[in-house]
């Protein structure tokens, strides 16, 4: 058996391993791009002409998009979702203002200050900027080299467990198991991948199929029993953004925040 | 019975005074002896209006705008209570718990003239403040301070005051008992009252118990005698008793408020105990030392009874005789030296002891905004209660959730003590005051600030990230196609009714004017059936979003052809799809801290709904403290602010340079020109110009 030989076979070993168990190569191959936003925001809300505003801090993981520090993750984990927090302070007039953003990369005790520049309720991105990366290329995930998949794929999520477990890398896997076209086109899987809304999903084989997104109607579209939020999740069906609508999301991020279109 | 009265934050309408005293004639009386009774009643109304009448001209209405500080935040709050000049040239008693942490006070006389005062003086132990008036309206009406100590139970009196904020009101009562003492229900020892944790109150002082009807908003008012004397100032209340401090008390405490600002005592560290069911006779029984203390030092310990004081025998035996000995020893001079003879078990024993000064149980609070902390002075009694070996540094009263106090490295937390801030030594409150604005006002800000403190046993350090001040604007709604109309879904059933059953859609309710949907041809009414050769059917509920669901597919600046149903006949119109709009959340705007005010542009969707053209220019108030000078002055959220003074104000650009304005101007009074519902209003902002900016 000549070299090329030997290589071949070693290749189609590797991928049949892969294949076999994605999930080793899924963590190392995407993992590091999976980041922290820590941000504090602040509620305000006002009724009958009298205000009173409150402060909290929480954190989800995002995904970063652009070597130069643009993350993207749930808008709605974000505390961006006026649609829940118009639920929960019934008539009260509300708003929700991040005033601090950081993004912690794995592994490195450095906060990098961030900005969140932009947000998409409908989708349920946001889009969260580095301020300055001194010069440092994150690990990103490069959604334009995306596949399309079909009911009945396997697909991959890649995200972290918690602080208190070191962040440690965790993979969750479903299968899609539906086709929506409205409100746009999704992705659905009856297997839960809740933990994972705002990061990306992968194939067996590491190209990008899309976001898990969280999705709720807005207020004037939505019919009183689907203002419950157990009525908007339905059966618990996961449901994830396909890699073309995000890119296309994010193009039309960029040109606003670039004020091209201003 | 304990019971407590809080002064009342309320803004409630002032009613004239009425005559508590006709209430009485109005009883029922047998009909034979009525004219019997006729003079003497006639004789009691004279007495008790002239008592009123030499009173009530001295009893003011305290309006107070104090900072609160919890959750580690500075929190301004409003509060109304009541009190009686004593003094011509304008001082006025209140209570304590009125005026404590004030930042602002103004006084309503009888003749409803508003006057601002200032502080004089406080003093928790008794629950006693003094105000001063303006000078420049003296002489004020003033109330004369009578002898309490000649006050009996039965005698009559009246509570003058502001309950529920009802200013100029009186009640009429009997004296309950002349020195009430609240003790633990069913024991002997007396209770220690607080008026915030770790604030004590009440030490010296024994109540005159009335039932005078007092709520809230009475506090700090006269309790007057028929002799149209001041015989107590009223401090608590509830379940119909009234509890008044003696007016020999608050004469002493007002004198030394009004020379000094404060009040000067002595202590000897001991707290004592009623001999009541001890089964011993004579003696004030040692409660409790104070580490380190005048008496632990002169060798006395908890169980020794002191049976005499400077040669003169002493003896506490009911919880009433407690504070008239503590305020014995209170008013002693500072450094003087008692001779004490006591009883340890049998054995008699001698020693001095030296007094020292009775130290304020709390000090001083400051919040550090930027930091995101609350933090206060440390007294002996908040570094005994903490364990701590000094009253260096000072202890942290709050940490405000998402703060850079609470994201420090490792984090801050409540009751920990600041010692050193970038290596410099924090003494008290006011050196931690001095670094904070020396490091706040660095340009630029130092991205950290290394803090040392202690918590529990262990010194630690911390790197703190200070949040600049810059106000946020929110980020933007990605932008997506819009239709300048709104629509509502028509359903079967609708649809059955309105004449075409088959014809389902969505209903044009709205057409924006100055849009592309404004000249597309659309009507109200027009029932859209279809769009870019789709059907747009609305079949059940879970339809409802279509329309926009649809458009939101497209693209900016792309054609939608519509196709819709008008009077029964089909039609097409043609629309170029917007860049949706910006909504309220999405609007630029500015926050003014001084005036704890946040204002946000125009939007499209606002000038829509309220009608307004472009030629309405203005900001929209988002938000405003309620207890602060805007809030103060009757700014509201959703109110549209057009003019600041003589300054128009078009957007939140000219909102800010008008603010920065102020700042620089520092006017004693800002007049703001607001537009709220069809009306428009004008609001008088007397602030305290303090510096913080915007």
């Amino acid at each position: 058996m000549n070299g090329q030989g030997v290589t071949a076979l070693l290749l189609s070993c590797c991928a049949a391993a892969a294949a076999a168990n994605p999930f080793q190569a899924l963590i190392e191959q995407r993992a590091d791009a999976v980041v922290t936003v820590r941000y504090v925001y602040k509620v305000q809300m006002s009724f009958m002409g009298q205000s009173m505003d409150n402060e909290d801090a929480a954190e989800v993981y995002g995904v970063v998009v652009e070597p130069h520090g643009l993350v993207i993750c749930s808008n709605m984990q974000l505390g961006g979702s006026i649609a829940m927090y118009s639920r929960m302070s019934g008539e009260m007039d509300t708003l929700v203002t991040p005033v601090g953003t950081k993004v912690i990369l794995p592994g490195d005790t450095k906060e990098y200050t961030a900005q969140l520049i932009a947000r998409d309720e409908n989708r349920d991105i946001a889009w969260v900027q580095v301020d300055d990366a001194g010069g440092k290329e994150f690990p990103y995930v490069d959604f334009a080299a995306s596949v399309e998949v079909a009911l009945g794929d396997f697909v991959y999520a890649v995200g972290r467990m918690g602080k208190h477990f070191d962040r440690a890398p965790l993979v969750g896997e479903a299968r899609i198991g539906g086709l929506c076209e409205r409100p746009r086109r999704l992705y659905a899987s009856a297997d839960s991948l809740a933990g994972f809304v705002g990061l990306p999903v992968y194939t067996a084989d590491n190209r990008v199929v899309g976001l898990v997104v969280a999705q709720m109607p807005h207020g004037a579209d939505a019919t009183p029993d689907e203002m419950e939020l157990g009525s908007v999740l339905g059966m618990g069906a996961t449901t994830i953004l396909p890699a073309a609508e995000v890119l296309s999301a994010l193009a039309l991020a960029k040109d606003m925040v670039a004020g091209a279109t201003e | 019975m304990k019971t407590k009265e809080m002064s009342y934050c309320a803004r409630g309408d002032r009613y004239a005074a009425v005559s508590i005293a006709t209430v009485l004639f109005l009883c029922a009386a047998p009909a034979g002896r009525a004219a019997d009774q006729a003079p003497l009643q006639a004789e009691l109304k004279r007495v008790i209006e002239a008592a009123r009448d030499a009173v009530f001209p001295a009893v003011v209405n305290i309006d107070v705008v104090a900072s609160h500080f919890w959750g580690g935040k500075e929190n301004k709050i409003r509060s109304v209570g009541s009190g009686v000049i004593i003094d011509p040239s304008g001082l006025v008693v209140t209570n304590y718990h009125v005026t404590k942490q004030g930042k602002r006070f103004r006084c309503t006389l009888a003749d409803r003239r508003e006057v601002s005062a200032e502080l004089a003086g406080e003093d928790p132990l008794t629950d006693v403040a003094l105000l001063r008036l303006d000078a420049g309206g003296a002489p004020y009406p003033a109330a004369r301070l009578g002898d309490s100590s000649t006050m009996t139970a039965g005698d009559f009196v009246m509570a003058m005051g502001s309950p529920l904020a009802l200013s100029r009101s009186i009640t009429l009562g009997i004296v309950s008992n002349t020195e009430r003492t609240f003790t633990q229900f069913g024991g002997t020892e007396t209770e220690e009252m607080q008026l915030d944790e770790g604030e004590r109150t009440g030490l010296f002082t024994l109540w005159i118990q009335h039932d005078a009807m007092i709520m809230p908003g009475n506090s700090g008012g006269p309790l007057v005698n028929l002799n149209g004397e001041v015989i107590g100032i009223n401090e608590l209340g509830g379940f119909g008793a009234g509890f008044a401090i003696p007016s020999n008390l608050v004469r002493d405490v007002a004198a030394q408020l009004d020379e000094h600002g404060t009040v000067t005592r002595s202590t000897a560290g001991i707290s004592i105990k009623p001999l009541q069911r001890t089964g011993m006779t004579a003696g004030v029984l040692i409660n409790s030392v104070v580490e380190n203390g005048p008496a632990a030092r002169a060798g006395l310990q908890p169980g020794d009874r002191i049976v005499a004081l400077d040669g003169e025998p002493v003896t506490v035996m009911f919880p009433e005789e407690v504070p008239r000995f503590l305020k014995r020893i209170a008013d002693y001079p500072l450094g003087a030296t008692l001779a004490l003879k006591y009883l340890r078990g049998e054995t008699q024993h001698e020693t001095t002891l030296t007094t020292e000064r009775f130290t304020p149980d709390k000090g001083d609070e400051g919040y550090f905004r930027q930091w995101g902390l609350t933090a206060e002075e440390i007294t002996p009694l908040i570094a005994q209660t903490n364990l701590l070996d000094s009253t260096a540094g000072v202890l942290i009263s709050g940490v405000r959730t998402g703060s850079p106090a609470s994201e420090a490295k490792p984090p801050l937390r409540e009751k920990d003590v600041i010692t050193r801030v970038e290596g410099k030594e924090v003494e008290h409150l006011g050196t931690l005051r001095a670094l904070f604005d020396e490091i706040m006002t660095r340009e630029p800000t130092p991205k950290w600030v290394v803090i040392e403190f202690r918590r529990g046993g262990e010194r630690m350090i911390s790197a703190l990230a200070p949040r600049p001040d810059d106000p946020m604007q929110p980020p933007r709604e990605l932008p997506t196609a819009w239709a300048g109309i709104e629509t509502q879904p028509v359903y079967p059933d609708l649809a059955k009714e309105l004449g075409h059953p088959d014809e389902t859609g969505f209903r044009v309710t709205r057409i924006y004017p100055r849009t592309t949907a404004a000249e597309c041809g659309l009507q109200v009414g027009d029932l859209i059936v279809g769009l870019n050769g789709s059907e747009l059917r609305a079949r059940n509920p879970q339809d409802a979003g279509l329309f926009r669901q649809r458009i939101r597919q497209l693209s900016i600046g792309s054609e939608g052809v519509f196709r819709y149903l008008r009077a029964g006949e089909i039609g097409e119109a043609t629309m170029v799809f917007e860049r949706s709009r910006i909504t309220a959340a999405e609007a630029a705007r500015a926050r003014d801290r001084d005036f704890e005010v946040e204002v946000r542009e125009i939007t499209f969707f606002d000038r829509a709904d309220k009608e307004w053209d472009d030629a309405k220019q203005g900001v929209i108030v988002q938000f405003v403290e309620s207890a602060g000078w805007a809030g103060l002055a009757g700014m509201q959220a959703g109110d549209l602010l057009l003019r600041i003074g003589d300054r128009a104000v078009s957007n939140v650009r000219e909102f800010k340079i008008v603010m920065e304005q102020l700042r620089d101007e520092r006017p004693e009074r800002v007049v703001f020109l607001v537009e709220r519902g069809v009306q428009t209003r004008l609001l008088y902002a007397e602030p305290e110009w303090t510096g913080s900016g915007g």
